[in-house]
Formats: C-alpha cells, structure tokens, sequence
C-alpha cells in the first residue's frame, strides 16, 4: 500500500493502524506528484489517497493512476464527508471513499476486487 | 417770490453793485481798476437780473436761484480791492465761492435739479475745497505769492510759512483741476445723452459755460507754474464768464417757445418718433422725463427699468397720469409751469397712452428678459441653445465651464460635438442629430469627454426643441447636468460593495480550511488513536495507554484551536461586554507591550465591530509586518464620531492599498460613512486613525 496526505501525522498513524490489520505498507507520499512518482516505481495494490493535497487534488492524481492498464486500487480518504464530493469520486476511477475518521483495514478491504 | 422779496433783491443789487464800485475805485492794490469793474458790473448785474427774470418766469426751477446766487456772490469778490485787511481777507477767503454756484447752476440745467450723484457730490466737494481751502490758505500768507502786486496783507495769519503755503496752493490747484475736468466729464456725458430738443436748450449754455470753464482750467493750472499766462487769460476768462446770464436766458426763452400741435404729435407717435423727445417737443418742456408703471402700477421706472421716485411738490416739477383704459401705465414728469395748462397735459397724455403703453411693455420684458439671464448664469445645470444645424447660439456659464472654457464667446459658434462629446462618438453624435431632424423630439442622451482643459467629464443632456409660430424648429435647447463626480461616487461604492463580498468570501474560505487543515485533522489523529488504543488495549495495554495519552493531548489542542477559530469568527465579549473590554482581552494576548485608552461608553454594535477589527488588524500587522517594540491604542467619542488610533514604533513603509487586511478595513470603515487614514514613513512607525460617525 502507498499512503498519500500532506499530514504527517495523519500518515503515521494511518501506517500504524493499517500494519496492525496486516497491511503492508510500502510507501508514503505528501503530494500528487510524489504520489505519482513512487507509483510508476513501485509496484504497489493499493494507493489510499488524500483528496485534499498541496499540488495536484486527490481526483487528478487517482485519474493519472488509473489511466495505465495495470492500475492499483485506488481508495480516496477525506476528513470531509463522500457526499460533499458526490459523482467525483467515482468518475475519477477510484474503487470508493473511505472517511477519515472511520478509517479501518476492513472499510479499506471492503472496496477492494 | 413775493414782488416785495424782488424788491428787496433788486435793492440788494444795486447797493451791492454800489459798493463794489467804491471798493475798486478807492482800492490802492488794484492794478486795473475799469476793467475789473466793467467786468465785475456785467457779470453780478446780468447775473442777478437773469436769475430774477428766471424766477419770476418759472418759479418751481431753481435754475433762477443759482443764476442770482453766481451774481450776488461775484459781487462779494470785489471785497479784495478793499484796502481795509479785514475786508480784504474776507474777501479773499468767500471770492472763490461763486464757482460753487456756477457749477451748481450748470449742472443744474435746465430742470433745475441737482441729482444725488454725481451733481451734489460735486457740489459738496466743490463748496469744501472753497470755503475750507481757501481761508487756511490766509492762515500761512499774508500776501500770496500768487497774487504778485494786487494783494493787501491777509489779516488771520497765524504762522507765515512759504513751504506750507506753497503746498497749499499746489495741492488747491489739482484738486481744483480735477473737479472741473470731473465736471466737464459729466457734462459731456449729459450732452451726448440729450435729446435734439434737449440740445438746443442746453447749446448756448454749454457752450458759454464750457468756455469759461476751460479758461479757468487753463488759469489754474498756469497760475502755479506762470503768473504771466494767468494775467493774460483772466480777463478772456470774465468775458466769457459774463456771457454765460445771457445764455441761460436765451434757454429760458427757448423753452418757453410755443408748445407744438397735439395732432404733430399724433403724427410723430404714428410715425413711431421716439417718444420722450416727441412729447417733450409737444409739451415745450425739453426737460420732460417718462415713467413706466409696472408690477400692476405699484412701481414707476425709467426706461432702463430703474425704479423712478416722483419729484415732491419743491422741486418745481410735477407729474401727470398716463392711462390706457382706466389703468395707469407711466406718467409725464414735467416742469411744474405746464400745469397751468391742464388741457394741453390731458390731450397729450391721451395721445400718447398707448405708445407709453407699449414701451411699458418693452421694458417689463427687458427686466423679465434680465432675470431670466440671471436665473440661466446663476444655474449650476448647463444650458445650450443650438440652432438646427448644431452650431451652438448660446450658453451659459456652467456649459462654458463643463466644457473646460472661460469665456462663452470660446464656445459661441462652433458645433456642439466639437465641444461637448469626444472624437471616439462623434460621427455618431452627428448621426444622431441629422436623424432627429426636423422635429428634434425632446431626446437624453448620457456621454463621457474630455474637456478643454483634458478633465474627463460626464454630463447627463436633455434637449427639447424651441418652434415659431409656424411650427417649424428654431432652436434646440440642451439642458446638461454635470454628473462626473456622481459616477465616479458610484464606481467607487460599486467597488467598494465588491471588495466587502470578495472579503467575505474570502473570510469564509480561510476559516473552512483553517477548520480543515486544524481542529478537523486533530479530530481524525484522535479517531485513530482511539481505534489503536482500542486494538491494542488487550494484546498491549501499555502501548494502548500511551495512546491514550496522546489522543488526550490532541483532543485539547482541538479545542484550544476552536476556541481561537471562534474568537476570530467573532469574539464572545466583544457582544456580551462591549468593545472596551473586548480591546483588553487582544491587547493582553499580543506579544509586545500595548498601551491602552479604552472608550468610556458602549457603541453601536457596527461601530463597535469594526473599531475592534481595525485595532486587531493594526495590532497584527505591527507585530508581524512592522515589528514593532511597543503599541498606541487610543479610542475615543468626540462630538458624534468614533475615532480609533493605532500606532506603532515599528518599520513603517505600510501600503494602505497593498495589504487586503488594510484596504479590507478601509471598505468596513466606508460601509458606515467613516474614513481610514495610514501614516506610514518608512523608518517613521505606523499611524492607523479611523474616523466613524454615528447618531448618538
């Protein structure tokens, strides 16, 4: 899994949350671009994406990504709510919307094939 | 005059007469004693006797008293061949006098009336420079140098100086001069005015008068530099002195002609003669004078539209009522002698009723026709008459102004898009104008220019045509108001309305992500920590309590920073304890030292709002921009306004327009019709006043 937010704090803990439900995280990003890059060279299932970065939001990035064949699962986190975004998200490619706050490693599981 | 009083004149004049003859036959100064007396004789007796004859023939006119007055008074004269120094003085000191009464008497003529100004003026002045003049002259010399051999010694000598004597006759000699030319002026003036009948009365005396006037102009003004030229000009002068009797006498004789016909009247009056004169002629009174009655009969005026007064029952001058059925319309104000021939005034009066009428009109419509003139200068909106080809006729002066000019006759003449409407509209100015053609409806019309001076201005025109009696359009007249400066107070509030919605926007954006990127991301951390805690609780609870802690950690910082969210929201005392103790929570939060002097009062909740948000603001930026080692915060409530001071010991070099804070505030302070000043020298601290007023 590759995390991406420009919150620190929010990456570490995620890190810790999802490890200790077994994933294994291989990577972090703090903006769109960075995210891009550790893409293309790591070979990574799952990007849990910010929508909220620095550079790039957290659509454009998930469209880039799942614009190639062999594209990761891409699970959009927001502290804002899935209905402040509507249609974006699922347009953009992305498997699904996860809330942060109610982030879990089974919420993430549940929306991937 | 009763004929004892002309007794007694008479008397009077003969012993004067007698009296002068022994004076100059004894006197022992008097250089040429037959001709001083032949002169003297002529001139006192003809004068005296033409004034008698004058006031025994029309006794209203004072013409007949200042005539007898020159002659009593030119015999005094004769006192200076006295060889007694008494008489001699006193001679010398009234001599002069007889001037007085000459140029009284010409001015005089032939009414008999002196007018206020200039003619009493003249004579008042003329009666000081004599009587005053002339014996202070006598308190310096004993014997003039002026009067070479023909002098006695002056018996009022109080201190003999030829310095002051000296300046005493020169300074007489110009102000002499000058009231004589000042004379001749108005003299002039009164001939170039008159009438043709009027000159045939007054010829003959001006010509006399205008003689010996200029050959006493002449003597005086040769007396103070050449004695010589006085002695041969003195007696050409008594010559025509004398002759002047004799012209007035001949006026008399002309006025007194035989009245004309009233049916050469009606002639004349058909023939649409001039009036005045048409009836002076008829009247054989050259000096008669018409009255318009006008604002309903209240009010007589003169043909210029001057309120005319009615001479009272002294002046030997009556009036007689002009009316056109039943109304009064003027009156003839004429020599009080033709009132006894009452037949003679009515008929004329008849004759005449509707002509007076009619130029009673012309003259009601001359005053109307000046206060419309006055109204359209005086009007701050720009008036333009333009004919219909648009050639401007006329305009006044706020139409000259607009247009960027001084004077009306810049604009007179040239076509109104050349003056009034830029290069850019021109053509379709012209367009627009052909096409209104020939009606010219009533039309407005907006547009910006720049005027002669490269002012830009916008005026809002109204135009409206002016037709004749057939219809057809003569004039058009553009009424245009000056509306620059209302357009440029509408940008402004235009602007000023956006910037305050940008502001909000704004505001409500910094605080959603203010509320993103803190309280929230905190509250997300907490979540998760709880949900580690929670997992870890049984397989780790050591690590699960340091979770714990940490989540608690977050939690008051989430709260801390709603808590300071929503005191920039808006602060909680501001509403409930006012703005004084609102300025002491910020100002016990900032980090440098701040002096405060609170207001006394509460405020209106607007005003008080944005006092505080200028203090925060200007607080801010000196701690962050102008670091600032110490704060002025001064609010005060003078008469009907709130003024706010902020200042600062700090870099200076604020720019009120570039920081959105300082131009924010300056939109919130406008909002309530205050104003906002920045004093900022670079190097010189900061100084932040706003000024609110309010309906206390």
């Amino acid at each position: 899994m590759l995390i991406v937010d420009d919150h620190a704090g929010f990456r570490e803990r995620a890190r810790s949350l999802l490890e200790g439900e077994g994933f294994d995280v291989v990577g972090e990003a703090e903006s769109g671009a960075r995210a891009l890059e550790l893409a293309a060279e790591t070979e990574v299932d799952v990007v849990l994406l910010d929508v909220q970065l620095p550079d790039l939001d957290g659509f454009e990035v998930a469209r880039r990504l799942c614009a190639n064949g062999d594209a990761p699962a891409v699970v959009l986190v927001s502290s804002r709510d899935a209905s402040d975004y509507g249609e974006l998200i699922e347009r953009c490619g992305a498997r699904g919307f996860v809330p942060k706050a109610e982030l879990t490693g089974e919420a993430v599981r549940a929306l991937l094939p | 005059v009763s004929r004892r009083g002309f007794t007694v004149a008479i008397l009077a004049c003969v012993l004067a007469a007698a009296g002068a003859v022994v004076l100059v036959e004894t006197s022992d100064h008097e250089p040429s004693r037959v001709a001083t007396l032949v002169t003297a004789l002529t001139a006192g007796i003809s004068f005296v006797a033409a004034g008698l004859i004058a006031i025994r023939r029309r006794p209203g006119n004072r013409t007949g008293f200042y005539l007898a007055a020159v002659g009593y008074l030119w015999f005094l004269d004769a006192l200076t061949a006295a060889n007694n120094r008494v008489l001699y003085s006193i001679g010398v000191a009234v001599g002069d006098a007889v001037f007085v009464a000459l140029v009284a008497l010409v001015l005089a003529f032939p009414t008999g009336r002196l007018a206020p100004r200039p003619d009493q003026t003249l004579v008042k002045l003329g009666a000081v420079l004599v009587l005053v003049g002339t014996p202070l002259l006598l308190l310096f010399a004993d014997k003039p140098a002026s009067c070479g051999s023909s002098c006695n010694d002056s018996a009022f000598v109080v201190y003999r100086s030829p310095t002051v004597e000296n300046t005493l006759e020169v300074v007489g000699s110009l102000v002499s001069g000058v009231l004589i030319a000042v004379v001749v002026a108005v003299l002039v003036r009164r001939w170039r005015r008159a009438s043709k009948a009027l000159r045939r009365v007054l010829g003959p005396v001006y010509l006399a008068s205008g003689a010996a006037l200029a050959f006493l102009l002449l003597a005086n003004v040769f007396s103070t530099f050449s004695r010589r030229t006085e002695i041969i000009l003195s007696p050409i002068f008594l010559v025509a002195f004398a002759t002047i009797p004799f012209a007035f006498l001949l006026g008399i004789l002309r006025s007194r002609l035989a009245p004309r016909s009233v049916a050469d009247l009606a002639v004349a009056v058909a023939q649409r003669a001039p009036l005045r004169d048409a009836i002076a002629e008829a009247l054989g009174d050259p000096t008669l004078e018409l009255a318009y009655a006008v604002d309903d009969g209240r009010l007589l005026v003169d043909r210029d539209g001057r309120r005319f007064d009615l001479p009272d029952s002294r002046s030997g001058r009556t009036a007689t009522n002009v009316g056109v059925d039943g109304r009064t319309v003027g009156a003839l104000v004429h020599d009080a002698s033709l009132d006894e021939r009452p037949e003679l005034l009515r008929s004329v009066a008849a004759t005449v009723g509707l002509a007076l009428d009619n130029e009673r009109l012309e003259t009601e419509l001359r005053a109307q026709y000046d206060f419309l003139v006055a109204v359209v200068d005086t009007a701050p909106s720009l008036l333009v008459s333009l004919d219909t080809g648009g050639t401007i006729r006329n305009l006044n002066s706020a139409a000259t102004t607009a247009g960027g000019y001084h004077e009306v006759d810049e604009v007179r003449g040239r076509r109104f898009w050349d003056v009034f409407i830029d290069d850019g509209e021109r053509a379709a100015m012209v367009e627009r104008f052909r096409a209104a053609a020939p009606s010219f409806p009533p039309a407005e019309y907006e547009n910006a220019f720049l005027d002669a001076q490269g002012a830009r201005r916008v005026i809002a025109w109204r135009s409206a045509p002016v037709v004749d009696d057939t219809g057809a359009v003569v004039r058009i007249v553009c009424g245009g108001l000056d509306i620059t400066e209302r357009k440029r107070q509408e940008q402004e509030l235009r602007a000023s309305r956006t910037r305050l919605v940008a502001a909000g926007d704004e505001a409500r954006r910094r605080l959603e992500r203010d509320l993103h990127d803190g309280a929230q991301q905190r509250l997300v951390s907490l979540s998760i920590s709880l949900r580690l805690a929670q997992a870890k609780a049984e397989s780790s609870p050591a690590e699960a309590r340091l979770l714990l802690e940490q989540a608690s950690d977050e939690l008051a910082r989430a709260l801390d920073e709603l808590r300071e969210l929503a005191r920039g929201i808006h602060p909680a005392v501001l509403t409930d304890r006012g703005l004084a103790a609102a300025l002491e929570t910020l100002v016990a939060r900032a980090p440098v030292p701040v002096a405060l002097d609170p207001p006394s009062r509460r405020l209106p909740v607007p005003i008080e709002a944005a006092a505080y948000y200028v203090v925060a603001e200007a607080l801010t930026n000196a701690v962050k921009h102008a670091r600032a080692g110490g704060i002025d915060v001064t609010v005060s409530v003078p008469n009907g306004s709130v003024v706010v001071e902020v200042s600062d010991d700090g870099v200076g070099g604020a720019d009120p327009r570039g920081g959105s804070g300082l131009s924010g505030l300056a939109d919130r302070v406008a909002a309530l019709d205050g104003s906002l000043r920045v004093e900022s020298p670079a190097g010189g601290g900061t100084r932040v006043v706003a000024e609110i007023p309010f309906a206390s």
